[in-house]
């Protein structure tokens, strides 16, 4: 408030000190300074009750509150068919109706941005009116007295000709370039936005618009951003945040930028946001910002190394022209594809050196027991008698294990071109658990250390391929049996009804072992997923194959006690077995 | 009759798989040498002490302290033991980086791809 007065005040000495100092020139008439906007409006209006001619241009906010009495004298002269009114404004949406109103009653109205709104009202050739603030005029006119009343506001009002004459030629020069009311509340009823092309050339203003329009995204944005300083730029200025905030409302946000040491620290946090996506980009001259397909921005890099964003940036455009943001939002689309291209072949061509790798270790580490203990059977050297057994299942093992593992990489090449074969029969999911319990309790050393426990029920008779089912029931089992350091692998099975009400057999196995890694859980049933030291990445991968080949379902879950994680699949029932399973004992086939 | 020595060879083998200590365990013992082996490449470390082996054969893919990790933890105590790296990885450059700048003191010639022959390794230690 005492800021308010202060500035009032200097004000008024302002233009005391005018008064003294161009009462010299004084030619005809009086000007007097009215304080209040509601005082200055209210002489206004009653001057139009002589006038024939006026022109105001006020703010919409000043028009809205005042215009009501102003709507039967304007009646009165389009009775009179006399005299006309102009009045410039900014229409805004609060607006429409009061300028609906003045036109029906007779006044033309036109628009104009409120930042190049010049408040003054001016009379025929009588008076002029116009606030001090927007006003240059002052200085061509000679205040003769202060008329105080109740507001801030201070205007001018004079009879001095000349005044008055430039006060209506400014007026008539901005209402050349006005826009059109109706045309105006066609845009604002339609939700259309005037067209604009801006060229930015202040950029600090450049840095206002990034953040305004950061601020105000509602479905997408787009970023293409020059180097890698400018993530940390747009970060300073609290974009990274907005958007993260944005994203977490369901914004799908796309951002390519290069990614260095420098800026890691900023991918990361990024990489919480749930619908960020980044991609990896070349260093570039400008930088490109699209804000829901509406809106677009861009800037050169004048300094490609400055720490604030206002300092980076030169020339910068800004528009909303529907063609110009469409060209350039699929400029950035094919800029995007690209990268996720080049990224995905790298991704692509990664795994596959890896899983070159992997698959080598996993196929020539069983051979050296093979060799090496062949070697020494034949050798027949030392006291190979005590060992005569073990050797021999060491070899055994290594030999299966051999096979498993060129039956996995097999199998995955057969998944990827649609090649597996199911050679389905009718037979007990109950026996056949049991019989890969009975050949696995034989085969594995850790199984020592943990207890495998199931207890079978009626006979689930199930339609599918037995070696395939055989294979992903022992790949769970032997995968529990590997994570579980020690304690217990429980096996279920169950008869449950699904969604669709289709008899349906669940396959449920329980470890108390070390888990599921967060990290792995997402994709724990793609390729090459593995995080183990042995295995070959492809043992879960291919169970999901089976297992949805037959029309099943597979998932995990760590149990909810902390301790062990829990795998289950199902497998539709076989309807008519269920009910009668002997009838078909016979002829399985 | 060739180099038996008049003081048996003291061999450390660590390897994650039990299976390949087994046989290899059972190949070097009926070849006349002493031989120590670990599954758990920590315990291996935390019962490690200078000057007792002759020759270390480290597997590099294990969990929890890679052959490499190993070596390095093996090496500033022990300066003068031969070791020999043997592995079934063909690219094993993601372990190296452990390393930092000591790859370059290990020799090609320590690294033996698995499976390896049975000759060829025992030729390897007798060198």
């Amino acid at each position: 408030m005492s800021q308010n007065k202060d500035s009032v005040n200097s004000k008024r000495k302002d233009t005391e000190s005018l008064r003294i100092h161009i009462n010299n020139h004084h030619i005809q008439g009086t000007s007097v300074i009215i304080k209040g906007r509601k005082t200055a409006l209210l002489e206004a209006y009653r001057r139009s009750l002589t006038s024939v001619h006026d022109y105001y241009c006020i703010t919409g906010d000043e028009l809205a509150k005042s215009y009501k009495p102003f709507i039967p004298l304007l009646r009165d002269r389009i009775n009179k068919r006399s005299g006309s009114t102009q009045i410039l404004t900014n229409i805004e949406k609060g607006t429409i109706l009061a300028v609906k109103e003045l036109t029906e009653a007779g006044a033309q109205v036109k628009h104009i941005d409120s930042s190049s709104l010049r408040r003054c009202v001016v009379y025929d050739e009588d008076a002029a009116y116009f606030s001090i603030v927007e006003e240059p005029l002052i200085t061509h006119t000679a205040i003769d007295s202060v008329n105080e009343t109740e507001g801030d506001d201070l205007w001018v009002a004079s009879t001095e000709h000349t005044v008055i004459q430039s006060a209506k030629n400014r007026f008539l020069s901005d209402w050349e370039n006005a826009i059109q009311s109706n045309d105006r509340i066609n845009q604002l009823e339609s939700g259309i936005e005037p067209e604009f092309y801006k060229v930015i050339v202040d950029s600090e203003k450049a840095s206002q618009i990034i953040v305004d329009l950061t601020k105000s995204i509602k479905r997408e944005a787009l970023f293409f951003l020059p180097n890698d300083k400018s993530l940390i730029r747009v970060d300073n200025l609290g974009i990274i945040d907005y958007l993260t905030e944005a994203s977490q409302k369901g914004v799908t946000v796309k951002i390519i930028c290069p990614l260095t040491q420098q800026n890691a620290g900023i991918v990361k946090k990024i990489e919480t946001a749930p619908r960020i996506n980044l991609l990896n980009g070349n260093n570039s001259a400008y930088g490109m910002y699209i804000m829901d397909g509406e809106k677009f921005f861009r800037a050169e890099i004048k300094q490609p190394m400055a720490d604030k964003f206002s300092e980076a940036v030169g020339l910068a455009v800004y528009s909303n022209r529907k063609t110009t943001v469409d060209s350039f939002k699929s400029v950035f689309e094919l800029l995007w594809n690209e990268r996720a291209l080049v990224e995905e072949l790298k991704r692509a061509d990664k795994m596959q050196k890896e899983f070159i790798n992997v698959a080598a270790h996993e196929l020539r580490t069983p051979i050296q027991p093979i060799i090496v203990l062949i070697n020494i059977l034949l050798s027949k050297k030392g006291n190979i008698v005590t060992h005569h057994e073990e050797i021999l299942n060491v070899i055994n093992r290594n030999a299966k294990r051999l096979q498993r593992v060129t039956e996995n990489i097999l199998d995955a090449t057969k998944i990827e071109s649609n090649s597996l074969d199911l050679k389905k029969e009718i037979f007990d999911l109950n026996k056949l658990i049991r019989s890969v319990l009975a050949e696995y309790k034989g085969q594995v050393r850790k199984a020592d250390h943990v207890k495998i426990t199931f207890t079978s029920k009626n006979p689930y008779y199930i339609r599918a391929d037995k070696i395939r089912i055989e294979q992903v029931i022992s790949n769970l089992l032997s995968n529990a049996i590997k994570f579980t350091p020690e304690g217990y692998v429980i096996i279920y099975s169950a008869k449950i009804k699904q969604d669709d009400n289709k008899p349906t057999a669940m396959f449920r196995i329980k470890d108390t072992g070390i888990g599921i890694h967060p990290e792995i859980h997402p994709k724990l049933f793609s390729k090459f997923s593995s995080k183990s030291v042995g295995g070959i990445g492809l043992g879960l991968y291919l169970c999901k194959s089976i297992v949805e080949a037959h029309g099943g379902r597979i998932w995990a879950e760590n149990n909810s006690d902390g301790k062990g994680a829990t795998f289950s699949f199902t497998l539709p029932l076989h309807n008519t077995i269920a009910d009668n399973p002997s009838a078909f004992t016979k002829h399985p086939r | 009759m060739r180099t038996k020595a008049k003081t048996t060879t003291k061999i450390l083998l660590v390897d994650d798989d039990l299976d390949v200590t087994f046989s290899l365990k059972l190949l070097l013992e009926t070849n006349g040498f002493n031989v120590d082996v670990y599954n758990d490449p920590s315990l291996a470390m935390a019962n490690f002490k200078p000057s007792l082996y002759d020759f270390i054969i480290l597997d590099i893919k294990m969990p929890h302290l890679n052959g490499f990790e190993l070596y390095k933890k093996i090496r500033e105590i022990d300066q003068k033991v031969r070791v020999l790296f043997l592995t079934a990885l063909s690219d094993f450059s993601d372990y190296q980086e452990a390393l930092d700048k000591v790859p370059s003191t290990i020799a090609k010639n320590c690294f033996v791809q698995k499976p390896v022959d049975s000759q060829e390794l025992l030729k390897r230690i007798r060198i």
